[in-house]
């Protein structure tokens, strides 16, 4: 099986703070995984590095066997609008654009024809049932609909890694329920590996491959 | 993201960051303005002055080192010069239950027209005046003006004698003094008042040719008329006021880099209440795949905009602020405090240059400051700092 993610040896540091200890992990493609653990564990961190959105202190990340963690800032930046998609716990849905507008902005990061990238961010808006909203403003949507824009906005660029931080740690339980089996569905459909950061026991059930950090190490 | 506005779009979301934006704006054009104006200010006051100087004093002002002279002895001049001899003497003039010192000047009004851009025309036993002291006296064309003047006449000394005379012409000079206390009579009738010799002169004025150079023939009339005569250039009169300009000028310059200073730290308030409020959209674009370059011009080309918006501003005041000072009755100046009758700025490509090129630098190195601050904090940190 080959390894989309392949971490080796990361440690990463805050200050004096260690946050992660040496951290290996393999994340295969298509595959889907949770990573679980208590608050300041390192998780969110780890997802993070895995992200491209910082480097680690030592260690390296591979992506498909590149090694990111000697990335340019410019050539980083890139690989995050091609390859990557986040799904943060708060929406984060820009408030002066509308819904369609956020869910373009990777794609007008990226230089690539907004027309095209709109089909696609149209067709995922019918799957999420956010269709009918797509032209409102962030603020004249429910939670639930919010996350769901943010999701599509992640999706928009097609991603081979899918990574959520606390994704439904913002919602109810039928709220949460809905916007996870819509990640588990989309992910599967668009073929991209699946990482959520949760300490929600009930949605970490969910996946087969669980990963469990604790004080910076993976436990198991 | 290769569109700028997006970004911007972003920025200025929100009432307060548009207001604070527009405050900046006008802020800093204010400041630009405002050392505009102060160089224009001074530019127009120099230019002006040398140029009201001329028209009445022609290219060089030629004096006898005894007082007098008379017209035969500057003969020997080259003929490619236009001279004009006039014959001064103070004087008071006196009427509505006022009085005025005053000086007269004899002139053949053919020969001064020609050497001065003054127009001056009357009939023999009639006077022209400046604007100013018709104004004082509350004099117009027709008006009579009585003068006290003193003569050589051995039956008259120790007395003033009375004349009144004719107001044929009211002229401007553009300077204020001249305007108030000049008044010109025919040299001869002058000579004749005064009890002198017809070609009794004490003042000679020279308009070099236009195509020669100013040093040259200034050093040519020396050399034509020896040691007794002193030559110096029509602006002479006020050489200190015009030196004193010029280092005016660059003093309050620099002191009004303050106002700069100032307006530069409203600009600096705004990027960081900018950078403070929308850090978390920064953060978000650039987890989006906005590389740390992307932001940099972003940065530099909103710097570009706030100094160009300003300049703009600038401009527009200071264009306001020139057409109050030439055309409004609000700013004229007090032409006894400040010599000239009217005044306007005169800026050049240089001063626009100078002046813009300074701020350019001074909005540049607070964005710099901004990116330099922005490029410390990791995205990591950023986004767990502003996202929770």
């Amino acid at each position: 099986m080959s390894h989309l993610v392949d971490c080796q040896k990361i440690h990463k540091s805050f200050g004096k703070n260690e946050i992660l200890k040496g951290i290996d992990l393999q994340l295969v493609h298509k595959q889907k995984y949770v990573i679980q653990g208590t608050s300041g564990s390192g998780k969110s961190t780890l997802l993070y590095l895995i992200g491209g959105l910082d480097k680690p202190d030592s260690g390296r990340i591979l992506y498909e066997n590149n090694d990111i963690s000697g990335f340019s800032d410019e050539k980083l930046a890139k690989f995050r609008n091609k390859n990557i998609g986040f799904v943060f716990q708060f929406h984060f849905l820009l408030p002066s654009m509308t819904c369609l507008q956020n869910t373009l902005l990777p794609a007008q990061i990226a230089g690539v024809s907004k027309s095209e990238t709109k089909n696609f961010v149209m067709d995922l808006a019918r799957k999420m049932k956010v269709d009918h909203v797509i032209n409102k403003y962030p603020y004249q949507l429910s939670g639930g609909e919010q996350q769901r824009v943010n999701i599509i906005r992640a999706l928009s660029m097609k991603p081979s890694l899918l990574l959520c931080d606390e994704p439904t740690g913002n919602l109810d339980t039928n709220n949460s329920k809905l916007v996870m089996g819509l990640l588990e569905q989309l992910s599967t459909e668009m073929n991209s590996t699946l990482v959520v950061v949760t300490h929600d026991r009930n949605i970490a059930e969910r996946f087969q491959n669980k990963i469990t950090i604790e004080d910076g190490q993976i436990i198991s | 993201m290769d569109s700028f506005l997006s970004i911007f779009k972003i920025i200025i979301e929100g009432k307060s960051s548009k207001r604070f934006l527009f405050a900046s704006i006008l802020s800093f054009g204010f400041s630009i303005a405002v050392i505009l104006s102060t160089i224009g200010l001074m530019d127009g006051f120099e230019q002006t002055l040398r140029e009201s100087l001329k028209k009445s004093n022609s290219d060089f002002v030629v004096t006898a080192r005894s007082g007098f002279f008379l017209e035969e002895e500057v003969k020997k001049l080259n003929k490619g010069f236009l001279i004009a001899s006039v014959l001064q003497t103070e004087a008071f003039a006196v009427g509505n239950n006022r009085n005025k010192g005053i000086l007269v000047k004899g002139v053949r009004s053919i020969n001064f027209n020609q050497a001065t851009n003054l127009n001056i025309e009357f009939n023999d036993g009639e006077i022209v005046i400046g604007k100013e002291l018709a104004k004082y006296f509350d004099l117009k064309v027709g008006d009579f003006l009585t003068v006290a003047i003193s003569t050589n006449r051995k039956r008259d000394q120790g007395t003033a004698l009375l004349k009144k005379l004719l107001i044929s012409n009211i002229i401007e000079h553009g300077i204020y003094e001249k305007d108030m206390r000049v008044i010109y009579i025919e040299k001869e009738k002058l000579s004749n008042i005064l009890g002198y010799k017809p070609n009794t002169a004490n003042r000679l004025l020279v308009k070099m040719p236009s195509d020669q150079e100013r040093n040259f023939v200034e050093q040519e009339l020396k050399n034509n008329l020896g040691d007794e005569f002193s030559v110096v250039p029509f602006w002479n009169e006020y050489r200190t006021l015009i030196d004193a300009v010029e280092v005016e000028k660059n003093s309050i310059t620099s002191i009004l880099q303050i106002i700069v200073i100032v307006a530069v730290f409203n600009v600096l308030a705004f990027v960081i209440f900018i950078f403070e409020k929308k850090s978390q959209d920064f953060f978000l674009l650039r987890a989006m795949g906005l590389s740390l370059k992307q932001l940099n011009q972003f940065w530099i080309k909103l710097m570009a905009l706030i100094w160009l918006c300003s300049s703009l501003v600038a401009l527009f005041m200071t264009g306001l602020f020139n057409f109050a000072l030439s055309d409004l009755n609000l700013l004229n100046i007090p032409g006894e405090i400040y010599v000239l009758t009217k005044l306007t700025l005169v800026l050049d490509k240089y001063d626009y240059m100078l002046v813009l090129f300074i701020s350019l630098l001074w909005i540049m190195m607070i964005g710099m400051l901004l990116l330099w601050r922005m490029k410390q904090k990791s995205l990591l940190s950023g986004l767990r700092q502003e996202f929770r």
